[in-house]
């Protein structure tokens, strides 16, 4: 690789997302072939690899910095590659692809006109560059900023069919997300004003410092943080605008949105808390106490409301909504099990979600219908389809040999560790209750005899092959989880600041 | 032994040969009936026999294993005396079965998803027979659910797909307390899992925490091995097809709850710590509770499978009882009972398919006279019944011998008792079939065999041969009981 | 309540900021009309800009320009006024996003009460419609 290039990957990664976000609708002109849409998936591919040789590097080679435009820290905005960086770029990659694969097939069908394919094309282009930019930023505005993109291209994207439904579903969600936005730029104004710096590292070293007088407006801002990302990551209770979002929007916009979309945020509160504030102090505050709970609530609440719909995508919805609950309590629970678990699962919820968002959506589209009750017995017509939802449902449940169990047995072990035998209990309930949402609903479409109007076929190659892809990764992450556990592992350590970043 | 070589290898051949077989079947066509049939019975007996060649392994007394590392679990397969002792009973079994379930199904449309996944619960089966440490035990158990489901709902009626319902639901919840259970234990070991080093890791932990993750792994397998009150999906599940409910249902699943309590009380804890933990008056108590309701509640069952499916329930709680006991003698009367149980329960099963399938009948009472109309059947019924009794000259009298030895010697006076009124009542519930069958009137004439009864009758008929063979010469099974025996008390 | 009256006295800016940011979260969760919720998001963000701006304040400084004739100029912070003219900007295409969406919002149900609009798309779910284009 060219030497400026290998340099300046990081920047690169996301210049190159955007440069091509921006000539979409150029390349929409052109008929043949769907050029743009596969363009786009090659575009995604690109950063992919970027990302792994990005995170291959950092697990051999240990963290390094990069500052942007040649501008050194404090005064430039620096990029901080670690393990968490490399793992985020990763998640990112593996899952984007796919999905941008299958939204290759008949994309301007699916919105509409040509128009509206190109500014999807645009938007999730953008939404892919903002979270590449979350992963690797080490910059506390930059990170608003990307939190922006991120938010108005997301937002915009549920929009993408421009009917009435999910128009009114996006503007509640950019009215929740704004205030959400709102409460992240407060919080970074009170650490600036505490600290003067926007340097996460800097700001954490002078925060080490200086916190003990200012223990409440440290407090004030970490509650900030967390209610706005918190918003923008449909932590209970905060989550009532995902339901209609995904209700409402196209396959491919749910999927994003609920595996990559929310996970960005959380990655950005991660950043904050613990390299910009840093572990001794989150650990003195009563911060992880209340993520822990939130957490816990949000896994039995999301289950429950799931377990109450009958159509398939506002129950998937509320699944993710339970699943976010793991991440939060692994983040709540503040130890290396737990953090480790944390980052497993949102690389194990992000490809299962993906894979059953993209399913659902092959269902309903072969179907024409959107309830479970209606879909008795497609499974005879669409076999390949039910069989990847199977892995998808039996890794949330949390089987092992599956991604799910993974990051199920870490969270575990990370709650026995912190003596929180409730969260162990909460953490069994919540795969029982993942079984009892998701298995009816490969019971009605396998076992039970077709209703007068099943399917008409199997879903068309191209989205059969990134469905299948998902899964296959879901099955590889479950059997040789080694390569990306340590990666996790490693994730959780640094942002522990245990051993050497 | 030289010459003849046991490797874990032939645990991978095993289980491979099984899944492949259910991957074949379910990438053949519909059509290709005679094709699949052949895959079915091969690959069962292939699996059959790379199992008892395994068996070399106890008079060499060479125990082969291997591990694969999955980040800090490892994935273990390990051949020992116990695992022999259910892998062997899982995969003879499995090959009658298949024989039977092609007589049985013979016309039915749903085959290829049938054989698909009956095979592929061989494998698992398999698998879990041979797991080498608790997370490799647990990840085949959860498997095995699922594997089975398909064969429970077979017939698609709502009371199927309800009963299939319910099984995953105790299943299930019973496979979260063991997962809580194991997740506990590595913990406090840090990680080691293996069942042949787990109790010295367990050496250190405080016996309060070892009493909670006891009672989990009671709970979690319980509800497969159908202790009472989780039994309750057991007597549900009989809706499923004669075959299924016969292997699965009285061998393969209920074996494989009962399987986990023997490795939770040997392999994990063993006999010492269990002893001190002070559990054992009320284990026995439940077992007991478990022999005599059982029984009772099957005395009033009419449909005849759910009769056995009671019977069934009580006679695994003797095996736990064995168990439980903690007494070498005690522990030889378990495994034989594992083995002769089996043996015996199946053609009683069978034979009630038979019956079901050529008459209809599916009760006690519409039973009289049916004897004259299948001879064999009835005869092997009534033959195999006593058995279940435990008269000589069948096998299941050796077995009801070690338990009442093993009662006597431990001192526990009540369940010899126990033992003694569940034999008359098992009396009661099964002579009276039998004697109505040949004594009583019945529309029906006798009838030709078809070769599709063959299908099911000649499997029956060697199974209730073999119930005899053994009861005749139960030193037949001794290396292996000796072994069992063996490896858990050092004598 | 003299140490905190004057505290709040001195930090005034601040108190201002946080009670207009309350006022504009208010607003926007509680009015129904759609252009009230817009109003109530630059209101919310508004804030955000005092907050920051009167934190780069340095009593007895001016604008930040470079003055190289002077040099014993106090300047005022110029950093958070170089991230709230970033923060204007996402104000405004958020508010331009928001008011599109409310165009359309108006052409397919006539009004622009939230309230409303949510009757009449419940009431659209439950005619049960079929959806057959796109998923």
């Amino acid at each position: 690789m060219s030497l400026v290039v290998r340099d300046n990957l990081p920047v690169l990664i996301v210049v190159a997302l955007l440069s091509s976000a921006y000539v979409m609708p150029l390349l929409t002109k052109i008929r043949r072939f769907r050029f743009a849409e596969f363009f786009a998936v090659f575009m995604i591919a690109l950063a992919l690899s970027g990302g792994i040789y990005l995170g291959q590097g950092i697990l051999n080679h240990g963290s390094f910095t990069y500052a942007v435009g040649g501008w050194a820290a404090p005064w430039g905005i620096e990029l901080s590659l670690d393990a968490v960086s490399g793992f985020f770029l990763i998640t990112i990659g593996l899952v984007a692809t796919p999905i941008m694969l299958y939204a290759s097939y008949d994309l301007v069908a699916e919105v509409g006109s040509r128009s509206r394919a190109a500014w999807f094309l645009t938007l999730f282009l953008l939404l892919v560059a903002a979270l590449c930019g979350l992963a690797i930023t080490g910059d506390i505005f930059n990170i608003y900023v990307m939190v922006e993109v991120a938010t108005i291209a997301s937002c915009a994207i549920v929009s993408a069919r421009n009917d009435s439904a999910s128009v009114a579903a996006t503007f509640k969600y950019l009215m929740l997300a704004t205030i959400g936005s709102g409460f992240v730029l407060l919080g970074i104004g009170f650490l600036f004003v505490l600290t003067g710096n926007l340097n996460l590292n800097y700001i954490g070293q002078t925060l080490r410092l200086t916190w003990q007088n200012y223990p409440t407006a440290l407090w004030v801002a970490l509650s900030f943080f967390t209610v706005g990302f918190g918003v923008k990551s449909a932590l209970f209770p905060l989550h009532v605008w995902l339901p209609d979002a995904h209700s409402t929007a196209i396959s491919p916009s749910s999927a994003i949105l609920s595996s990559l979309a929310i996970k960005g945020y959380i990655i950005a509160l991660l950043k904050i808390f613990y390299v910009g504030v840093g572990a001794q102090i989150i650990w003195e505050l009563p911060i992880t106490a209340i993520l822990t709970l939130l957490g816990m609530g949000a896994i039995v609440a999301g289950a429950l409301f799931a377990l109450a719909q009958d159509e398939l995508k506002r129950r998937l919805a509320f699944s993710t909504v339970s699943q976010v609950g793991y991440i939060f309590l692994g983040i709540g629970l503040g130890n290396i099990h737990g953090l480790t678990g944390s980052f497993m699962h949102i690389l194990s919820h992000a490809l299962t979600k993906a894979l059953l968002f993209l399913a659902a959506g092959a269902m309903i589209k072969r179907t024409g219908k959107t309830r479970i009750s209606e879909m008795a017995g497609i499974g005879f017509k669409m076999p390949v389809t039910l069989g990847v939802f199977a892995i998808g449902s039996l890794s949330m449940i949390g089987i092992p040999l599956f991604s799910g169990f993974v990051s199920k047995w870490q969270l575990l072990l990370g709650a026995l560790a912190k003596g929180n035998y409730l969260a162990v209990l909460v953490l069994v309930a919540g795969s029982l209750l993942a079984a009892a949402y998701l298995l009816p609903v490969l019971r009605t479409a396998l076992f039970v005899r077709p209703t007068p109007t099943p399917a008409k076929d199997e879903a068309p190659s191209v989205q059969l092959v990134a469905m299948v892809f998902l899964a296959a990764l879901v099955l590889v992450v479950g059997v040789f989880p080694h390569q990306v556990l340590q990666l996790a592992q490693k994730a959780a350590a640094t942002l522990l600041r245990w051993g050497v970043l | 032994m030289g010459g003849i070589i046991v490797s874990i290898a032939f645990v991978i051949a095993a289980i491979l040969s099984t899944a492949l077989g259910s991957l074949a079947v379910a990438l053949l066509s519909r059509e290709e009936k005679g094709l699949r049939n052949g895959v079915v019975v091969g690959s069962a007996l292939l699996g059959m026999i790379l199992v008892w060649h395994l068996g070399f392994a106890i008079p060499s007394g060479v125990y082969p294993e291997i591990s694969l590392a999955i980040a800090s679990l490892s994935l273990k397969l390990a051949v020992d005396p116990l695992g022999l002792t259910y892998g062997l009973i899982a995969s003879t079994l499995w090959v009658f079965a298949s024989v039977y379930s092609i007589g049985y199904l013979h016309g039915d449309d749903k085959q290829k998803q049938y054989f698909t996944f009956f095979l592929l619960s061989a494998g698992i089966t398999l698998g879990l027979a041979f797991s080498g440490n608790l997370f490799t035990f647990y990840l085949f158990y959860e498997l095995l659910t699922f594997a089975t489901y398909p064969l429970v709902v077979h017939s698609g009626t709502k009371d199927a797909l309800q009963a299939g319902t319910k099984y995953i639901k105790y299943s299930l919840v019973g496979a979260s307390f063991i997962l809580a259970g194991i997740v506990m234990l590595a913990f406090g070991t840090g990680g080691i899992l293996d069942f042949a080093s787990l109790h010295t890791a367990l050496a250190g932990l405080p016996l309060g925490r070892l009493v909670v993750i006891f009672f989990l792994f009671l709970l979690g397998f319980g509800v497969k091995a159908a202790i009472m009150p989780l039994h309750g999906w057991l007597p549900a599940a009989m809706v499923a097809p004669t075959p299924v409910s016969a292997l699965l249902h009285a061998v393969a699943v209920v074996n494989a709850g009962v399987f986990g309590i023997l490795r939770t009380v040997y392999s994990v804890f063993g006999a010492d710590l269990v002893q001190s933990m002070g559990v054992r008056p009320f284990l026995l108590l439940i077992c007991s509770i478990t022999i005599l309701m059982g029984s009772l509640i099957a005395l009033r069952q009419d449909v005849l499978k759910r009769r056995l499916a009671y019977s069934t329930i009580s006679q695994l709680a003797y095996i736990l009882l064995g168990a439980f006991l903690l007494h070498p003698l005690a522990l030889a009367g378990a495994i034989l009972h594992m083995i002769f149980h089996s043996t015996l329960k199946i053609v009683l099963f069978f034979s009630a398919g038979i019956v079901a399938e050529e008459t209809g009948y599916l009760k006690v009472s519409e039973l009289s006279g049916v004897g004259r109309v299948l001879p064999l059947t009835m005869g092997s019924f009534g033959l195999i019944s006593l058995g279940m009794i435990g008269m000589l000259p069948l096998s299941g009298f050796w077995s009801k011998y070690y338990l009442l030895r093993g009662s006597l010697v431990t001192g526990s006076w009540p369940l010899l008792v126990v033992l003694l009124v569940s034999g008359i009542l098992n009396a009661f519930y099964f002579i009276p079939i039998t004697v109505s069958a040949f004594s009583g009137q019945s529309e029906l004439l006798p009838r030709k065999r078809t070769r599709l009864v063959w299908l099911m009758l000649a499997p029956t008929l060697v199974l209730a041969i073999l119930g005899v063979v053994l009861g005749l010469w139960p030193g037949l099974t001794w290396p292996l009981v000796h072994a069992v025996v063996n490896q858990f008390f050092i004598l | 309540m003299g140490e905190f009256g004057s505290r709040i006295v001195q930090n005034y800016p601040y108190v201002f900021a946080l009670a207009l940011f309350a006022i504009g979260v208010y607003t926007i969760l509680t009015h129904s009309n759609l252009f009230k919720k817009v109003i109530g998001i630059n209101i919310m963000e508004g804030s955000i800009y005092v907050l920051f701006i009167a934190a780069g304040n340095v009593r007895g400084g001016v604008a930040p320009v470079l003055d190289l004739a002077n040099s014993d100029l106090v300047y005022v912070h110029p950093l958070p006024q170089a991230l709230m003219l970033t923060g204007i900007v996402v104000s405004v295409s958020v508010t331009a996003l928001s008011l599109a969406l409310i165009m359309k919002l108006y052409r397919s149900y006539g009004t622009v009460d939230a309230r409303e609009i949510a009757r009449l798309t419940r009431l659209g779910n439950e005619v049960g419609a079929d959806v057959t284009s796109g998923s």
